[in-house]
């Protein structure tokens, strides 16, 4: 982490006399992977258009590598790369070719059969796009995005609409990514891969930063219970466990049992219990707060909070 | 313009592999020469002022050639470009150093030089078949046809430009297709017309292309065109100016 390579300053974008992007301002430095996320239509896609020059912005200053995305746009685009949320190539165009065409326009880029074999697309390169499935298209966009060896790579929605096999390996795209020291940033909808791939992670809503820590932190800020559940004879006796000092409360719904406690001891506490009544388990899971507890709590806040004003 | 020849050269290939373009352009007029010809035949006319002993055909070709112009132009780049920006390939390019200028440069590229293959085709089946006579001025004719395409195509981007969807833009490009095609002397010669429709061939724009490029290749000199060289001029400065300026990547 050293050196600011992104700079947003109060970004606002109006359409008409809508309000994509209210007020938005952060910084990412060099080697970060910088995660937004938030409901449809919080204006993370806006933010990210308005950061790669594709839009320009209503009011506020946008830096990228010391550069202005409008002015300097064509100068940028040299040192950056981007997947777009929703992008197409001509149907009859093949793999190859569309590499070959976008390696054209840079002034230096990678070679193309390395990074599409990098990309898992090396036995499809004479295929049309039209043919290809959709985690094949967008594995070819993602190799469009690092086709010029990018300093910043912008992924709008990598894995919106994948499968989970292909979702698993464009985060290991992401992984290499990281490990070349790139600086990352990325939309997206699933909490799950915001929480595994970013350092720090913006949740967005109605065109404003809500929150914005690394994952770890929002998660510990969050303060949620700890939660151990099993499955046990409904007619076993928990009473004691009730009365322990780290549980708050015992849910029981025919066999399924859930324990809610203040911190992680609890779990400890539990299966020693059970154990020593010599009362037998099955399935038996500790429930970790995630990134999407922190989500759900900031994001229904805000919500309340809006509901209130009006 | 980086990436000019990379794209133009694409841009030929995915031409060849699109059956309907490659049909139109480089089928279909030389279909209508085996056709017209077939019925009409070279025969021999003398007109005052255009070279001596030209036939029929001689006089049809270059009204084949203006036709490829409009078909390309008014069916081919507003459909085309319009299809390219909803599917947000535009948007694609967008994302990449391309300039607006340099993807017009290729598309226009492109386009050209498939119509010159189309040319070529009519040529090469004319001279044996039906016994073409070649231009009377070549230079003149290449002259011609490189200032009616441009102005042409740069409606047709005009067109592209100002069409908010694909099925607009070729609403709009049938429309002035059809009356184009067959009131400006493009398929039949305005001189073999009623006079009312001879009247009505006027305000079509592919009329001033037929005529500069028939004017050309029967031998007349470039002070009689000057109207129509002035009309072809006219729709290209316009067209160009306007369509540079609302060119939109989505």
């Amino acid at each position: 982490m050293n050196s600011i390579v992104l700079e947003v300053d109060n970004l606002q974008r109006k359409y008409g006399s809508l309000e994509a992007v209210r007020d938005i301002s952060f910084s990412v430095h060099a080697g970060e992977i910088f995660g937004m996320v938030g409901p449809n239509g919080a204006g993370k896609t806006t933010t990210v258009e308005c950061i790669e020059g594709l839009r320009t912005a209503s009011a506020g200053t946008i830096q990228v590598l010391g550069l202005d995305p409008v002015k300097d746009g064509e100068k940028l685009k040299q040192r950056i790369g981007m997947q777009l949320q929703e992008a197409s190539l001509p149907d009859r165009l093949h793999v190859w070719e569309a590499m070959k065409l976008f390696a054209s326009l840079y002034d230096k880029h990678l070679d193309c059969d390395t990074l599409l074999e990098a990309v898992g697309l090396a036995e499809k390169r004479n295929t049309a796009f039209a043919k290809l499935s959709g985690g094949q298209k967008q594995r070819l966009f993602v190799a469009l995005s690092m086709l010029n060896d990018p300093e910043v790579i912008f992924l709008d929605e990598l894995t919106t609409g994948l499968d989970p096999h292909a979702r698993r390996l464009m985060w290991e795209l992401v992984e290499q990514l990281r490990s070349r020291g790139k600086t990352i940033i990325l939309t997206t909808h699933y909490m799950e891969e915001a929480q595994r791939l970013c350092d720090r992670v913006a949740i967005v809503e109605k065109g404003q930063i809500i929150a914005l820590d690394s994952p770890e932190a929002l998660i510990q800020n969050l303060g949620v219970e700890q939660c151990v559940s099993f499955s046990i004879d409904p007619e076993a006796n928990l009473e004691k466990l009730e009365g322990m000092d780290r549980v708050k409360r015992v849910e029981r719904s025919g066999e399924k049992t859930r324990v809610y406690g203040a911190d992680e001891q609890v779990v400890v506490d539990v299966v020693q219990y059970l154990v020593a009544e010599k009362i037998p388990i099955r399935e038996l899971k500790t429930e970790q707060a995630t990134l999407e507890d922190v989500y759900l709590q900031v994001t229904g806040q805000e919500y309340a909070r809006n509901g209130g004003d009006a | 313009m980086k990436g000019l020849w990379t794209l133009t050269w694409i841009q030929i290939k995915l031409f060849f592999r699109e059956p309907a373009a490659f049909f139109f352009t480089l089928a279909f007029p030389a279909i209508m020469l085996l056709l017209m010809g077939g019925i009409f035949g070279q025969g021999n006319r003398v007109i005052e002022g255009y070279l001596e002993n030209y036939g029929i055909v001689d006089a049809m070709v270059p009204g084949f050639i203006a036709m490829v112009i409009g078909t390309i132009a008014l069916m081919g780049i507003p459909e085309e470009t319009a299809t390219m920006r909803e599917k947000h390939i535009l948007r694609r390019f967008h994302a990449s150093p391309l300039k607006p200028m340099t993807y017009l440069g290729a598309d226009l590229l492109s386009n050209f030089m498939m119509i010159v293959v189309g040319i070529i085709i009519l040529i090469i089946i004319g001279i044996p078949v039906f016994d073409l006579r070649m231009p009377a001025s070549i230079f003149g004719v290449c002259v011609a046809f490189v200032y009616g395409t441009l102005s042409f195509f740069a409606f047709g981007y005009l067109l592209a430009a100002l069409a908010s969807t694909p099925r607009v833009a070729q609403v709009v490009g049938n429309v002035l297709y059809f009356p184009n095609l067959f009131l400006s002397g493009a398929t039949f010669p305005v001189e073999i017309m009623p006079k009312t429709m001879q009247e009505i061939s006027k305000f079509m724009p592919l009329t001033y292309v037929v005529r500069i490029l028939k004017g050309q290749w029967l031998g007349e000199g470039w002070g009689e065109l000057t109207v129509s060289l002035i009309i072809v001029g006219g729709i290209l400065v316009v067209s160009a100016l306007v369509a540079a300026k609302l060119f939109r990547w989505e």
